[in-house]
């Protein structure tokens, strides 16, 4: 998965809102979420990294675990666990 | 190796390059949807009202109190940061008339959709115009454009208030607010479910996702996208229940096939998920997520929730359009569903035919039901007897050539066992049977107080719309700007003001 500052260009619009998150110092998480009404809806929680994953811990919702293969400032491009089971 | 991202705060979007859709998606909406309807109470309370409301008027349409077309005054908040993103009037004014194809059923597009759907299609009786009486009572153009520094806005609502460099909105009791705006994200727009806060009340639409002309870009360049979001706004889900890809979500009206997630693009008829062949799902209705050249109809579910919405979540908004169709309300009138058992429903009778009714006194009107063979007697006031096919058609004698088509479904045959409140052999009981006029349902006056209070305090405010109209008509005559055409349509609507105040008269003794 590859995902961009909400502000970049390369973002074309799309009917289905996209799933996004704010990765914050001290570890602090906020996700987002397509809403009914195609308003997102924001949840929080807390990040980490371990070696070369990504943990997404949301206080809703199971843990999230993915590979970081690429992180700039306008690219960051993840892999989630199933994607590393079957490599 | 990877390394931890640099940034301090880093708010990304997907770019739509990942294989597939994140598990997280569907999971994540609901729970946190749910825990808004848990720890809002206020928002949980309206939402709880509105679909009721909503469940009620889709088992009994005739409770509706709009049987025209409702007229909905439009202010669109142009918010711009530079010369491209100030839409001109003309891309304005494509827009509301985009929606008043769509709401209507007159878009030509709807020729595309397939013969199997198409006895679905319906017209939502809604219109809108842009407002000419701003809530100061000033005249205007209904379109306020306000300048800002901000690049863009995202869903956060602050394109909402002049405080955070948007436009503050107009009182939702009267306006429907249309935000303009350039949206981050990739996002096309949203709207905001009725019950919400008052001050974020309404929809936001990018910029080159508004109307059909001008900067709008495509493949959101036929105004689809405010179409969609107004839906949003008069209470519709979308068609696939908001559950990802699941088939257990529901968008709460019965006339949109059950389907697995949404569809997105131009999809290729037919697409069959959850069991629901040979058609599939119903891609080409506005509540999808397909591009605009896509999505060309509301069902006639959509479009009693929609009423729901305007009689009980927004009931001060808009006015009747003088010489609109009247009546419609039985063309999907459902009678005899009384005591949980079966119901009979009636069919859609063409519009604008009013079917009116001579023996609707209740205590002089009676149901007889012998089978078999299945005879239906009318003994009314006219001491007609009623002609009966029994599928499908039910012919009254009466009712000066007029017909109701009885639907078979799911009865099979009309039994005696639908009318449970008859004793056997008749008597002189009103008969728990539909008896409508165009404008209201008595038959549930006696034997139903809450839908009797349901029919009044809807006949009201149809009064009092009706009296806000003809207040308006004249003052424009007093102002000289009432046309002879126009004037023929005040007498009309005038002669209907007449008539509502006599039900209403007769309904409260």
């Amino acid at each position: 998965m590859v995902f961009r500052p909400s502000d970049s260009p390369a973002i074309k619009p799309s009917r289905a809102p996209r799933t996004a998150f704010d990765l914050k110092d001290g570890g602090e998480l906020t996700t987002y979420a397509p809403g009914p009404a195609d308003q997102r809806i924001g949840g929080s929680g807390t990040w980490r990294q371990e070696g070369e994953h990504l943990v997404l811990e949301p206080k809703e919702g199971p843990t999230r675990r993915y590979v970081v293969d690429d992180a700039t400032d306008d690219r960051l491009v993840l892999r989630t666990a199933d994607e590393i089971q079957h490599e | 190796m990877a390394e931890r991202p640099r940034r301090g705060s880093r708010s990304g979007g997907g770019s739509g390059q990942s294989n597939g859709p994140p598990k997280i998606r569907s999971c994540g909406t609901m729970v946190v949807h749910e825990r808004l309807l848990r720890t809002d109470p206020r928002y949980m309370s309206a939402r709880t009202d509105s679909e009721n409301r909503a469940f009620t008027y889709a088992m009994r349409p005739q409770l509706l109190a709009r049987s025209g077309v409702t007229v909905i005054p439009v202010v669109v908040h142009v918010v711009f940061n530079g010369a491209a993103q100030n839409i001109s009037d003309a891309q304005v004014q494509s827009q509301i008339d985009v929606l008043n194809h769509d709401f209507r059923k007159t878009n030509a597009d709807l020729s595309n959709l397939p013969a199997a759907f198409q006895p679905l299609a319906a017209d939502a009786r809604i219109e809108f115009e842009l407002a000419t009486t701003d809530p100061n009572g000033n005249a205007t153009n209904g379109i306020v454009r306000t300048s800002t520094t901000a690049s863009g806005f995202t869903d956060d609502n602050k394109v909402k208030h002049a405080s955070s460099g948007g436009a503050d909105a107009w009182p939702r009791d009267k306006y429907l607010n249309l935000w303009v705006c350039r949206l981050t994200g990739g996002l096309l727009g949203y709207a905001q479910f009725p019950g919400g806060p008052a001050d974020t009340d309404g929809v936001v639409i990018l910029d080159t996702a508004f109307g059909n002309t001008g900067t709008a870009a495509g493949p959101f360049n036929l105004g689809r996208t405010a179409t969609h979001e107004i839906g949003h706004w008069l209470n519709l889900r979308h068609i696939w229940g908001d559950d990802g890809n699941g088939c257990s979500g529901d968008d709460f009206v019965s006339d949109t096939p059950n389907c697995a997630g949404a569809n997105t693009g131009m999809p290729a008829f037919p697409h069959i998920t959850c069991s629901n062949g040979p058609n599939g799902d119903l891609f080409q209705n506005y509540m999808d997520y397909t591009d605009d050249a896509g999505m060309f109809m509301f069902t006639s579910g959509q479009v009693t929730r929609m009423q729901a919405c305007l009689d009980g979540d927004r009931p001060t908004i808009g006015h009747p359009k003088p010489g609109g169709p009247t009546g419609i309300l039985l063309d999907t009138g459902i009678a005899a569903d009384v005591g949980g058992g079966p119901t009979l429903k009636f069919s859609d009778d063409k519009p604008p035919v009013t079917l009116k009714f001579r023996d609707d006194i209740p205590t002089s009107f009676r149901l007889d039901v012998q089978q078999p063979p299945v005879t239906l007697k009318f003994r009314d006031d006219i001491g007609t007897l009623a002609q009966v096919d029994v599928n499908p058609t039910v012919k009254f004698a009466d009712d000066g050539g007029g017909s109701i088509k009885a639907i078979d479904d799911p009865i099979g045959t009309i039994a005696a066992a639908d009318i449970p409140h008859l004793p056997p052999g008749g008597g002189g009981d009103p008969a728990p049977f539909l008896l409508s006029t165009g404008h209201h349902s008595m038959a549930w006056t006696q034997q139903f107080p809450e839908a009797h209070r349901a029919a009044v305090a809807a006949l009201q405010q149809q009064v009092a719309q009706y009296e806000q109209a003809l207040e308006q008509a004249a003052q424009a005559e007093e102002a000289g700007q009432l046309t002879v055409e126009s004037s023929g349509e005040v007498e009309q609507l005038y002669a209907e003001y007449q008539s509502l105040v006599a039900e209403l008269q007769q309904l409260t003794g």
